[in-house]
């Protein structure tokens, strides 16, 4: 499951430009940003479970 | 320019007396420990040497100016890299700090020796390495040492600076082979990192808010605009996303830490490090283009002419206090040399253990490959020859088909009559493309080497599976 996650945020990641095209605010920035820290916050989970303190 | 020449003694000398001081801890006679430290790393070590190894003096100038000329594209861009790069260090980096530590393995290509079981075939992954990766740490020395022979205003000559970037590369290999690199890439990590805070933090106090919406009227906030179509989107961006499998010295980083605790502690600090180093840059390339739309900034950077965008950098510096212009030089210096020191020693280890070198002359002649090479890049860093240029900007979509080779290997797809056969297509096809200059394809040159490499290898493999099965029935 996490790692189907992780698998969506790197296609996420890939497809957000067209989504946020035409952007003029610092929506994309924010968007982006959010994106990473979504992606590093399940790894992190993911991991806590592979190394056996979670 | 008094101050560049104390900062530039004051760093040599803090990375020669770390790389000495990690002597202390090293076994000198053990190439194990010279190349990997004996898989003996702390997370924290491990994490400073992924990041200052993946990062290099491209985000400070390069990713700086891109985001200056072409927008938050270069921000979706370098955090494509960044999410993929977790994904792939959570899925398959777990995968591979097992198999080294059941298997022993050193190198990366030592795992295809392994799975593959041929000398030869692991032997031609290493010469390709070495012609992708050795011009590409030239070309790495190039900018860095003309920002600071450019800011010294001669005190400092362009040669003298490619030497000090040669010495520490030779310093901090040589002292204790990966573990001086990991000590010496953790001082030099900070650096960058903290100098590049202390510059966002002056340029974002100088900017003010009318910048911003001066950035949207330029189509500079959206991340498709018109130099960031989908076709430049996805042509820089398939090497990137895949270069924590492709480039070997990222790869071999993945055999480090000491325990799976360590491996995770290594993955968040790399992220955070890798989110904020990222952040800072792209929004520093924003917030000066934001100045220079408003006329308070004058960079001498044309638009339309891609050679100039790298100026951005070194003309912002020009603005700044002579202390944050000198730290952020010196930090440029340390993102390259922290990358070049890696990609030696990991390119020597690959020849000394993957190669025809006898087991009891594994160190020896480690360390003479690591000389040797630091040797051949400073002189390309020195002369510059047209085709280490061309191999430079080459490099990521060159080592682009060992991409299905390794991912597969890993997860047991393994064949050697694939493995020849991506090697032979991947490789040819993308030095064919990267010489075809003028030649306008339907899809990017890098996503088209990267799905034939990975058709190829997985078409062989099953072929290959299918006649074994036949044969043995």
């Amino acid at each position: 499951m996490l790692r189907a996650l992780l698998l969506v945020c790197v296609v996420l990641s890939l497809a957000l430009p067209y989504a946020l095209a035409g952007d003029r605010s610092l929506t994309s920035f924010a968007v982006y940003v959010a994106l990473a820290v979504s992606t590093l916050l399940i790894a992190y989970t993911y991991l806590r479970r592979w190394a056996g303190f979670g | 320019m008094a101050e560049l020449v104390v900062a530039l003694a004051i760093y040599l000398t803090t990375v020669a007396a770390v790389s000495l001081y990690s002597r202390l801890y090293a076994r000198t006679k053990d190439p194990v420990d010279y190349f990997i430290a004996s898989r003996g790393l702390s997370g924290f070590t491990s994490a400073m040497t992924y990041a200052a190894t993946t990062y290099s003096a491209f985000m400070m100038v390069g990713l700086v100016g891109l985001s200056y000329a072409t927008g938050v594209g270069a921000l979706a861009f370098e955090l494509a890299y960044l999410v993929s790069t977790i994904a792939i260090l959570t899925i398959f980096g777990t995968k591979v700090w097992e198999l080294s530590r059941e298997r022993g393995y050193v190198t990366p290509t030592q795992l295809l020796k392994d799975r593959l079981g041929s000398h030869w075939a692991t032997a031609v992954a290493v010469a390709l390495t070495a012609v992708a990766l050795i011009p590409y740490s030239a070309v790495q020395m190039v900018g860095p040492a003309s920002i600071i022979a450019g800011m010294s205003r001669g005190s400092v000559d362009y040669r003298v600076a490619v030497t000090i970037a040669f010495t520490v590369t030779l310093v901090t290999t040589l002292a204790a082979g990966v573990r001086s690199v990991a000590w010496s890439d953790a001082v030099q990590g900070l650096v960058m990192v903290s100098s590049a805070t202390a510059f966002i933090v002056w340029l974002a106090l100088r900017t003010p808010p009318e910048a911003l919406s001066r950035l949207g009227d330029a189509e500079l906030l959206s991340p498709l605009n018109r130099f960031w179509t989908p076709y430049t989107f996805f042509a820089y961006t398939t090497p990137w996303i895949f270069f924590a499998i492709t480039n070997p010295q990222v790869f071999q980083r993945l055999y480090l830490p000491r325990s799976r605790r360590d491996y995770v502690r290594m993955v968040v600090y790399f992220s955070i490090f890798g989110l904020v180093y990222t952040v800072i840059t792209v929004l520093a390339g924003l917030l000066a283009r934001g100045l220079a739309e408003l006329g308070a900034l004058d960079l001498g950077v044309d638009l339309r002419d891609r050679s100039t965008w790298n100026r951005v950098t070194p003309a912002l510096l020009r603005y700044a206090h002579p202390a944050l212009a000198v730290a952020v030089a010196v930090s440029i210096l340390a993102a390259a040399t922290s990358t070049i020191n890696s990609i030696v020693l990991t390119v020597a280890s690959m020849v000394s253990y993957d190669t025809v070198v006898p087991e009891r002359y594994r160190l020896v002649v480690g360390k003479a490959v690591v000389t040797l090479f630091s040797a051949v890049i400073y002189l390309f860093a020195l002369s510059t020859p047209a085709f280490v240029v061309d191999l430079a900007v080459a490099s990521s979509t060159l080592l682009l088909p060992l991409l299905p080779i390794y991912l597969l290997s890993v997860y047991g797809l393994v064949s050697r009559y694939a493995y020849v056969s991506t090697l032979a297509a991947g490789f040819s096809l993308a030095l064919a493309l990267t010489y075809a200059k003028g030649l306008y394809l339907p899809i990017p040159k890098e996503v088209l080497v990267a799905t034939a490499s990975v058709a190829t290898y997985v078409a062989v493999a099953l072929l290959d599976r299918a006649a074994v099965g036949r044969s043995s029935q």
